[in-house]
């Protein structure tokens, strides 16, 4: 063990978010999904710094990525923009309630999160074929008022828990919108990036944000990220998904272990 | 005139070169205050209560440099709008400042 002992936790959460970066990418999922309950359950850190870091994590991703999709074309603002309105109010509010409760309360209601994420991660990601062969620039989202009200929906849940949401929003943009899977991918990450900005300020506020913890973090998963990309073409991705659900799967039952 | 997707792309892509500009050396800084200081006594404790000895005690005024990467987006989304309305697209621009708005708010909770 390294001396002081919060260092080798500091290499510890770095070497962990690399890990869940390479696994986020190859697995199709967002990281921080993955990132809040997993380093909530394997590492002694309070739940609120981990759920700050964790929006940290979703906003340095969408940041990284917005700029792409928005010069391929793959997403556009303007449809973006209405989605990203509602979730931002709904994770303005999550965060307010979210921060400083309970962590038994927390631990528990993020372990119940995840066990309705995998059967959404398990099924309706795959099932999502592309319904319609159009761009981003030809894509109108149909049904928008329902949809604004289930962004906000998600948007509580991705502020109150410190995960971007990127596993609610994708669905529900190819399911209900009517999007491209690529598209809504992209759009998600607009989203995203609006969501979780707004939620960080409720973080940061309540001085649940550690610069330490949050850049290792950041920095971890970026690296993760990248190499994950290389690994994509050569790794079987069912395999990979498969272990994401189980990894899901465990940190879930502990979350809600734990709270009892 | 390049559209607002470019522009907003743009000044996206700038922003956060110039924040992780700020924030790897900051990150170096942070980690010598927590390794020579005070920060650094007990700050396992302070981890597992949820409390950043960082934000505490006033160490450093540079914590604060933790707080710039959500403000890319709210720069970002009046920018945009900035955008919107020199394409004279003024609901767009009415969204997207809305958008700032909404991310300037929540940065109001942080000031206040």
């Amino acid at each position: 063990m390294i001396e002081p002992v919060w260092l080798s936790w500091l290499l510890l959460l770095f070497f962990a978010s690399g890990a869940i970066g390479v696994v986020a990418v190859l697995a199709g999922v967002g990281g921080a999904v993955l990132f809040v309950p997993l380093v909530g359950t394997l590492l002694p850190l309070h739940i609120d710094l981990v759920r700050g870091t964790g929006l940290f994590v979703a906003l340095a991703g969408a940041l990284a990525a917005a700029p792409v999709t928005l010069d391929g074309s793959l997403s556009k603002v303007a449809t973006a923009i209405p989605f990203a309105l509602a979730a931002s109010l709904g994770s303005i509010l999550g965060a307010l309630v979210g921060v400083n409760q309970d962590p038994s309360t927390v631990r528990f209601l993020l372990g119940v999160l995840l066990l309705a994420v995998i059967p959404i991660t398990a099924f309706a990601t795959r099932n999502l074929a592309d319904r319609a062969q159009v761009s981003a620039e030809q894509w109108v989202p149909a049904h928008r008022g329902v949809a604004a009200i289930l962004f906000l929906c998600i948007g509580f849940l991705g502020g109150f828990f410190g995960v971007g949401a990127g596993w609610a929003n994708v669905p529900l943009l190819v399911a209900l919108c009517g999007a491209p899977l690529r598209v809504a991918a992209a759009t998600s990450g607009l989203i995203i990036l609006v969501n979780s900005a707004t939620a960080s300020w409720v973080y940061l506020a309540a001085g649940a944000v550690d610069p330490l913890i949050t850049i290792a973090s950041v920095a971890g998963m970026t690296f993760g990220s990248r190499f994950g990309a290389r690994l994509l073409p050569r790794v079987p991705q069912g395999v990979i998904r498969t272990v994401v659900l189980l990894l899901l799967l465990f940190a879930a039952l502990r979350s809600i272990l734990e709270a009892l | 005139m390049a559209s607002p997707d470019a522009e907003y792309a743009r000044s996206i892509r700038l922003l956060f070169r110039l924040v992780l500009a700020a924030l790897i050396p900051g990150f170096f800084w942070f980690l010598f205050l927590a390794l020579s200081g005070p920060t650094g006594t007990g700050l396992e404790e302070a981890w597992s209560q949820g409390e950043s000895p960082f934000w505490t005690g006033g160490q450093t005024p540079l914590v604060w440099i933790i707080a710039l990467p959500p403000l890319i987006p709210t720069l970002s989304s009046i920018y945009l709008a900035l955008s919107f309305f020199r394409a004279r697209r003024r609901m767009m621009a009415l969204l997207a400042l809305s958008q700032g708005g909404i991310l300037l708010g929540a940065m109001a909770i942080l000031l206040l």
